[in-house]
């Protein structure tokens, strides 16, 4: 057993980091930083999109035959967990992540060639950019279900429903969606399409307004009668519930290491605020009320490090992590909220004000409850696999 | 016991639906296999039978059955 980084990862990391640090919006102190300002607008960092896959970010885990650097998904943890923690913007992480796991990877694991050769080496450039469109207003928890129908006449099929929640919907080029062949099937009747922007009856909605995560661009979209070559169906006809599973583990290892390395952030600069600041005569972070809940943080970020490495270990071994992810999943977003929520408890009123920039992290944590399957789905999840249920 | 055997007995314990199974019923129109059943099944037969199936193997047509799971396992251990 070595619980150790390599001297390749580590230094691979710090790389992330250091370019993190320089170029993603070094932390601002308050109501001028671009960060804030960017949030008060929701509007998208367009510029550290673009750094970002100058550096090669949105490349990491593509080989390098579609333009991409070939990194293994520990590596990819490592780079994602370094970029949550240097930068603050966690919408244009989230956009990252949602192209990069829930688009590219699906393309690498099921595409065909073509279709690689087609979207991979715009996608890792950022000149496209990915979405995957599975959830509908009627379908949420209970993903197989969508209504979203795929019907095959005179050799093309035709896309008619609509899809909500769509992280990168608004800014993107190219739509993962799925959709089902036979209702009747459930999972076994859900197909992958790949549907481009400005296809005929693909309308993209306006953004949607969230609670957090207001830099990176939700939407809905509709399709009336879109129709899709099946050179453009990914992977096979059926095949779209495995597609679906395959992004999600990869989705709750590499985006979740995102939100350990905003905790790590979190904590850095709560336990500097802690030791400044002056109550009754002495530093608050002497008074074990406050001592104890920046222990809880650390502990949260060494049990979250601790089990999103593992699924990273095992995925990069080829090995299945449902279980693993979805206690990882499950067990970085409650700590991702909870510490969220002691970071500002231990500022007090400072911490409630938006210009200390950290209730602005409860409002983006609270998502991590909800996406990449809810909590309840991981719990059932979880459950199931011990037998229950 | 032959590996179909094995593969109806994990069923019979599951569900009562599963009673009198035979190896070429459709397991999706038994109802025996939503999202959920498959993702504890795959548990099942890589632990089971120490395979290790590949993301491209989730293949409806790979679950159909008692049959074309028996396929799959035994095109896994060749």
């Amino acid at each position: 057993m070595d619980f150790s980084l390599s001297d390749e990862q580590a230094a691979f990391k710090k790389s992330v980091s250091d370019f993190a640090k320089k170029e993603l919006d070094p932390r601002g102190s308050g109501p001028h930083s671009a960060m804030y300002e960017r949030e008060k607008k929701g509007a998208f960092f367009e510029e550290g999109l673009k750094k970002c896959a100058e550096f090669g970010i949105l490349a990491l885990p593509i080989p390098e035959q579609y333009g991409g650097l070939g990194r293994d998904v520990i590596d990819c943890t490592l780079a994602m967990q370094a970029l949550g923690e240097a930068c603050p913007d966690s919408g244009l992480l989230f956009t990252i992540s949602s192209t990069v796991f829930t688009c590219e990877i699906p393309l690498l694991l099921f595409g065909s060639e073509e279709q690689k050769q087609r979207f991979l080496p715009r996608m890792v450039t950022g000149e496209l950019i990915g979405c995957h469109a599975m959830s509908e207003p009627e379908a949420g928890s209970d993903a197989f279900s969508i209504r979203t129908t795929a019907e095959l006449r005179d050799g093309k099929y035709y896309l008619n429903g609509s899809k909500t929640f769509i992280s990168n919907a608004p800014i993107a080029g190219l739509f993962l969606v799925f959709a089902t062949t036979d209702r009747k099937k459930g999972w076994a009747g859900v197909t992958g399409f790949l549907v481009e922007r400005g296809q005929k009856g693909l309308t993209v909605g306006k953004p949607l307004e969230k609670m957090g995560l207001k830099t990176s661009p939700t939407g809905e979209i509709t399709l009336e009668d879109v129709e899709v070559d099946p050179s453009m169906v990914l992977g096979k006809k059926g095949q779209g519930s495995a597609i679906f599973n395959a992004e999600m583990e990869w989705e709750r290892s590499c985006l979740f290491a995102i939100h350990l390395g905003t905790m790590q952030r979190q904590l850095a600069s709560t336990v500097a605020y802690v030791k400044d600041r002056k109550q009754f005569g002495q530093s608050v972070g002497s008074f074990q009320a406050v001592s104890h809940k920046i222990a809880d943080m650390r502990v949260r970020i060494e049990l979250g490090e601790l089990i999103l490495y593992k699924v990273a270990w095992m995925k990069s071994r080829g090995m299945r992590a449902s279980l693993e992810s979805a206690i990882s999943k499950l067990f970085v977003s409650e700590s991702y909220v909870q510490s969220s929520l002691d970071a500002v408890q231990l500022r007090g009123g400072y911490g409630y004000m938006s210009e200390y920039e950290v209730e602005r992290d409860v409002r983006d944590a609270i998502g991590s409850r909800i996406y990449s399957g809810t909590n309840e789905i991981q719990k059932n999840i979880i459950a199931s696999l011990l037998g229950l249920g | 016991m032959t590996t179909e055997d094995i593969l109806k007995g994990y069923f019979a314990e599951k569900s009562d639906k599963a009673k009198d199974l035979t190896s070429s019923d459709s397991l999706l129109e038994k109802g025996l296999l939503d999202s959920m059943a498959l993702v504890k099944l795959i548990a099942f037969l890589e632990e089971r039978f120490g395979i290790v199936l590949g993301d491209d193997e989730f293949d409806p047509d790979n679950f159909e059955t008692i049959d074309a799971i028996a396929k799959l396992i035994e095109a896994k251990r060749s």
